[in-house]
């Protein structure tokens, strides 16, 4: 089974960096084939707000960058970790880049989903959708609710967010047991 | 008054954002002494431009799409620029205009808490976020949300133009019937929905020749 690491991270957080390399290894171990895509060494552009991924060309974005493999990866991922270090109170710029690049996995359709409003669901499964954040500074934790509610309210499988503190080893055990 | 505008749709003067900008600054002119710059920042090179502006500015909007119950990912960018600036001792305000075509509110709920917290830490003064659901060819000037949507907008311009703040009553009132669950209960908003991609998605799915292909899973190997 796989699992899809998209690490948004800074280079200089050097705990999310090496939590990122020991949690595949640790997820390796446990027989899952992992695949990680460092966006700070991809060219993933910003979304052009086109719709062509709804209308033109459903399903399909028109930016012709590394965003296509991730996406190939994230749809045939049992387990998809987005990880971060939060600056500003928020995920890496280049994290919500590579988020916002997801809309061709929603149909244009409207549905309603937990009684609001949202895209109709383009695939029949997702894989289940877990935030690792690093907290540079203690100071950033007032924002953990925000970064959480507004992934949980997007339409994508979100089932929790883990913070960089904990042992890798437990970390690994809740990923594998989702 | 001086008021810079910072609108960071991608599709710039062809936007939504843009047509709800148009409105809100229609507004803010009819006071003659009141000013404004209108900037599209959209990548690096306009960091240098963006940081001087929104120090020389005694106020400042900052307008843009929701994506994914948040900011676009270039709004961010610039919003870990402001990080790195010295803000003045008389602070600056900075305000938000968010866009999105859903029609809850419920959508940009994080969002709006994180901006209100956010420009207090990088210590500028916070003048609200003007949340505009329902905006979806909002260009179009002729369903109902389009037009609650512009001319709330323009009436917050106004009175923002007259007294330097975003009048917290309007801002609670944008798309209000929306947000009535007695009236828009989960019977009409499948009605809603079933209508909208019937009239709205599917034709434009045909003008493009894609209704039929509009399921493809490409991504799937």
């Amino acid at each position: 089974m796989q699992i899809t690491i998209i690490n948004g991270g800074l280079r200089e957080d050097a705990r999310l960096q090496s939590s990122v390399k020991e949690l595949s290894s640790e997820l390796r171990k446990q027989d899952f084939t992992i695949e990680v895509f460092e966006l700070d060494r991809l060219k993933v552009k910003d979304c052009l707000g086109c719709f062509s991924c709804l209308v033109r060309s459903p399903g399909i974005c028109v930016i012709n960058d590394d965003m296509q493999e991730i996406l190939k990866s994230y749809v045939s991922s049992k387990i998809v970790i987005m990880a971060s270090s939060v600056t500003v109170g928020f995920v890496t710029s280049c994290l919500k880049i590579a988020t916002d690049r997801l809309l061709p996995l929603f149909h244009a359709h409207l549905t309603i989903h937990d009684g609001v409003f949202g895209h109709r669901l383009r695939y029949a499964k997702y894989p289940s959708l877990v935030l690792l954040l690093s907290f540079l500074n203690d100071s950033d934790k007032v924002f953990l609710e925000d970064i959480t509610s507004s992934y949980s309210r997007v339409n994508l499988n979100y089932r929790k967010t883990i913070i960089c503190e904990y042992p890798i080893k437990s970390i690994a055990n809740e990923i594998s047991n989702l | 008054m001086k008021l810079a505008i910072y609108n960071f749709s991608p599709k710039r003067e062809k936007s939504n954002t843009a047509v709800l900008l148009n409105y809100f600054i229609k507004g803010y002119v009819e006071n003659k002494e009141n000013t404004y710059n209108l900037y599209y920042p959209y990548d690096e090179s306009h960091r240098e431009e963006f940081l001087k502006n929104i120090v020389a500015n005694e106020n400042n909007l900052i307008a843009f799409p929701l994506y994914f119950c948040s900011m676009p990912g270039i709004v961010k960018r610039f919003i870990e620029y402001l990080d790195e600036l010295d803000v003045p001792p008389v602070k600056p305000s900075i305000g938000f205009l968010i866009q999105y075509g859903f029609l809850e509110r419920y959508h940009a709920e994080p969002l709006e808490n994180y901006l209100r917290k956010i420009t207090k830490r990088l210590k500028f003064n916070y003048l609200g976020s003007i949340i505009l659901p329902g905006s979806e060819g909002v260009g179009k000037e002729t369903c109902h949300f389009a037009k609650s949507n512009l001319c709330t907008t323009y009436q917050i311009g106004r009175k923002f133009g007259k007294i330097g703040k975003f009048d917290d009553r309007l801002l609670r009132n944008i798309c209000m019937l929306y947000q009535n669950p007695l009236f828009f209960n989960l019977i009409i908003k499948r009605f809603v929905a079933w209508y909208v991609n019937k009239f709205y998605w599917n034709e434009l799915l045909k003008k493009e020749g894609t209704l039929k292909d509009s399921f493809q899973q490409p991504y799937y190997t």
